[in-house]
């Protein structure tokens, strides 16, 4: 069963302070933060994330497309690292389904 | 330059294929290259490819002179390469790992360190930038924290972010 309407998506409150002091500075600062459960909110479209995985902090640079979902589902916890150098990495992040 | 694609994971079938395993499953490049180099790095044997489609997390490739299963068998765990020439183009934007290994990253306070491979956050790409200390650090592979990636100094110049690099 999804979430009531009525209650508005869940931030931690400590986040939400730091995403709104952070937004007021000329020089942005990566916000680390345990708070996997935490929903992206539109006020932290632009802003770095360190996300804790359980072993170390990913950073999620967030973007518009990432709005209703939780910072969690981008720090994954469980890795497969890949060497071939056939890889590509893109600048443009693809919209997420 | 070769270019490291992916491992033989198994043989298929009994007429000599061997299944490669590709680290995206829109990888194009195996079907389209004539010959490839089998084996580890600069030790391996040139190889042609006489047949190549794609299957579910592998490309089913023929290589020429691998006429049975046993001859199959015998690569399994071999790597496989193609020269660099043969790569497909990518559009502005887009780039290799191999094109980014070992460049410098590089912000207002200096040099931070080399690219040493890449990650994924499943929303973005990441690069493993490696300091001169040896701890590895993440970096949002994205145009907000990215500000340019110049090929021919080899230098991926970033945006000065504080606590990027803690």
């Amino acid at each position: 069963m999804s979430r009531s309407v009525r209650k508005g998506p869940f931030v931690d409150r400590h986040l939400m302070e730091k995403v709104l002091g952070n937004s007021k500075g000329a020089q942005k600062k990566v916000i680390k933060t345990w708070s996997r459960r935490s929903t992206i909110v539109p006020e932290m479209v632009g802003q770095t994330f360190a996300v804790h995985n359980g072993n170390k902090f990913i950073p999620v640079f967030v973007t518009e497309n990432m709005i209703g979902h939780k910072l969690g589902e981008f720090a994954p916890t469980r890795t497969f690292k890949m060497h071939s150098g056939e890889r590509k990495a893109k600048t443009e992040t693809p919209p997420r389904k | 330059m070769l270019v490291e694609i992916g491992p033989i994971v198994a043989p298929h079938g009994i007429r000599g294929h061997v299944k490669v395993r590709v680290p995206e499953p829109a990888s194009s490049c195996l079907l389209k290259v004539k010959a490839v180099n089998v084996g580890n790095g600069e030790t391996g044997r040139a190889l042609g490819v006489s047949g190549a489609r794609p299957g579910r997390g592998v490309v089913v490739v023929k290589l020429c002179g691998v006429d049975d299963r046993s001859a199959a068998e015998a690569l399994r765990g071999a790597i496989v390469s193609v020269d660099e020439a043969d790569m497909p183009g990518l559009p502005d934007g887009e780039y290799y790992l191999y094109e980014l290994r070992g460049m410098s990253v590089v912000d207002e306070s200096g040099t931070r360190g080399t690219v040493t491979a890449l990650d994924s956050n499943n929303a973005q790409d990441l690069l493993v930038v490696t300091d001169a200390a040896g701890r590895e650090h993440l970096v949002p592979f994205v145009k907000g924290v990215v500000v340019e990636v110049q090929r021919d100094r080899r230098v991926v110049k970033l945006q000065p972010m504080e606590g990027l690099f803690e």
